[in-house]
């Protein structure tokens, strides 16, 4: 906790949806400001009329010697509000700091934060995990890379929406490790999904099977949450994070390893079977949706 | 007969089966008030100094399964189980009349176990271990499931409960299906970790920070908690993990369910696969390392860590 003495940076946020919406709340709540926030739906913006300031560019969003947030859907948004015509880059207010909490590529916070820092703004590439109930919580599990004394004073800012913060190394790592993250649950989800498939077609009741394999060594985040909680109480519809997400981040993996020459044999696999999956209509879906998927497809008994 | 402590009666049981699992299984039997009777092919292991002192040990399984009602086998695979059966069925003067297998074992040899026990009016429960190993035995803890006709395990789940946390899953062979299941995850999860956190080695992240930073994520398990950081402290990802040629028998055996019940288990065929390719690499080491087969992959040389 940081005590009274401690000065918060002045705060901005870019991009109020499903993650950045309780985040940038929770930095007004807790840091008991009123952020100045950015989001192209005009929804979105008077929705947090009340707690922020509604600013109308990315660039107004920026404040001189503060920081600006971000988390957005795609690298496409991150590149347009860091090097856009309204974008970041073009603010007059610089020095400032950019801290970016989208899951994108390596590569994409690279290059922006090369093309900011000729202008005088330093980026923090960050990540979040955890997702939106942490998120509502304040709770999120965060990755932060770039200039560690940079990252260091604004730890306090971050610590309103993380519980807690990891400093990987240099720019780019951040991602990386978020990339990682989301491969290891999308394989942990498709794995366990095959193998609830196999033991339930093998005429054990399903929740039967997902309490015993908890006891043992094949317990996983995935197993006690997404499949223990969400799909045993047939929550795997659309409003969550969507297997067309997850196909999404997988291709930025693949991506990644194309060019870093290093096999991902197991994250092509899945991606396959998540587009598959998202083909058959469950793209807006809870991605353990994989689960009925394959029940499905291969005619379930159940 | 002396009496227990809870009231019930002590009971004769035969333990087959004296390794790394069956010796501790075997020592919590005779401490929580059984007689219990020791056997072993290898007779080596028999003087096991708390093994001679706590439990009888038999020199031929005839002898064993002529003082006891119950028989328990710890065997390493389905021979060793068959063995140990049709030797039982043809004990003379042999007093069985429940057999309970802990092995990991197959669902055919199960299948073929309990015919041939039925055969002999013997009543087969098949039961598995499946986690927390040698240390978990030990300390009574192990996850157990048992299947098989209910009469049978009533009439012993008293005594078997010390072993660990015992649940019944109904009928002969769902036991075995828990297993196969459990270290069908377990060694397919082995090989997404490896897969993935060779990419972040390569990255230039080190090892330490990946595996910390991963498992307060959403896609932590087990094995990236315990097997990781046991690699990040002893270059050992852990003790009495099963080599892998094991695994891929492990895995086969869920690729044959598979079939069976037609199931796709798409990524569970590939990480056989990628088992197998493993140890033409790297040989027959402990299966959690096929994470070196992917840093050879990667062009990464082994760690430096604190042995």
């Amino acid at each position: 906790m940081t005590g009274p003495e401690e000065e918060y940076v002045e705060v901005g946020f870019i991009g109020l949806g499903a993650m950045g919406m309780p985040m940038a709340r929770n930095l007004a709540e807790r840091l008991r400001t009123r952020p100045r926030v950015y989001d192209k739906n005009p929804q979105a913006l008077q929705a947090a009329a009340g707690w922020a300031q509604v600013c109308h560019s990315p660039r107004d969003v920026a404040t001189p010697g503060g920081v600006v947030i971000s988390m957005l859907p795609a690298d496409a948004h991150v590149n347009e509000v860091a090097l856009g015509t309204d974008g970041l880059a073009a603010s007059p207010v610089a020095p400032f700091t950019y801290a970016d909490f989208s899951t994108i590529s390596p590569e994409t916070i690279k290059r922006v934060a090369g093309e900011l820092e000729k202008r005088g703004v330093s980026t923090i590439g960050g990540a979040a995990t955890l997702g939106v109930a942490a998120a509502e919580k304040g709770a999120l599990a965060v990755y932060v890379d770039g200039d560690e004394h940079v990252v260091n004073l604004n730890k306090p800012t971050f610590s309103a929406f993380a519980k807690s913060i990891f400093y990987i190394g240099q720019i780019g790592q951040a991602k990386l490790i978020k990339l990682m993250n989301n491969y290891l649950v999308a394989l942990n989800v498709a794995l366990t999904a095959e193998a609830l498939d196999i033991g339930s077609k093998s005429g054990i009741d399903l929740k039967t099977i997902v309490e015993l394999l908890q006891k043992g060594s094949a317990n996983s985040y995935a197993l006690a949450n997404h499949f223990g909680k969400a799909f045993l109480a047939d929550d795997i519809g659309p409003g969550k994070f969507g297997t067309d997400y997850m196909v999404k981040d997988l291709n930025i993996l693949i991506d990644y390893c194309r060019s870093a020459h290093a096999p991902l044999m197991m994250g092509a696999t899945a991606v396959s079977l998540y587009r598959g999956a998202s083909a058959s209509g469950y793209g807006k879906h809870y991605y353990p949706v994989i689960l009925k998927w394959l029940q499905e497809k291969t005619g379930a008994k159940s | 007969m002396a009496a227990r402590k809870d009231g019930c009666k002590v009971v004769n049981i035969a333990f087959i089966g004296i390794g790394a699992m069956g010796t501790p299984m075997a020592l919590t039997l005779a401490r929580t008030g059984n007689a219990v009777f020791t056997y072993d092919r290898n007779p080596q292991r028999l003087a096991n100094v708390e093994i001679h002192a706590e439990t009888t040990t038999c020199s031929d399984l005839a002898t064993a399964v002529s003082e006891t009602q119950l028989a328990i086998t710890m065997t390493p695979n389905d021979d060793a189980l068959l063995e140990t059966v049709h030797a039982v069925v043809n004990a003379p003067r042999r007093t069985v009349k429940i057999f309970v297998d802990t092995s990991s074992t197959s669902l055919d040899a199960t299948r073929e176990a309990d015919s041939v026990l039925r055969a002999a009016g013997i009543t087969f429960l098949d039961a598995a271990v499946y986690g927390l190993g040698v240390q978990g035995a030990k300390d009574r803890c192990s996850p157990i499931v048992i299947s098989g006709p209910r009469e049978a395990y009533d009439e012993i789940a008293r005594t078997i409960a010390p072993l660990g946390t015992v649940d019944y899953v109904g009928e002969l062979g769902r036991a075995k299906i828990i297993k196969i299941l459990n270290n069908q995850l377990v060694g397919a999860f082995c090989v997404a970790a490896a897969e993935i956190v060779s990419i972040g080695v390569a990255g230039g992240i080190p090892l330490p920070k990946i595996i910390e930073s991963l498992t307060a994520g959403s896609g932590s398990s087990f094995i990236l908690e315990k097997y990781y950081p046991s690699y990040l402290r002893s270059g050992s990802f852990g003790l009495g993990l099963i080599p892998i040629t094991y695994m891929i028998k492990d895995l086969r055996l869920a690729c044959e369910l598979a079939q069976e019940v037609h199931s796709s288990a798409a990524l569970t065929e590939l990480s056989r696969q990628i088992y197998q390719a493993a140890e033409c690499e790297l040989g027959d080491v402990p299966f959690p390392e096929v994470y070196l087969f992917y840093n050879k992959l990667n062009g990464i040389e082994r760690e430096a860590v604190t042995a």
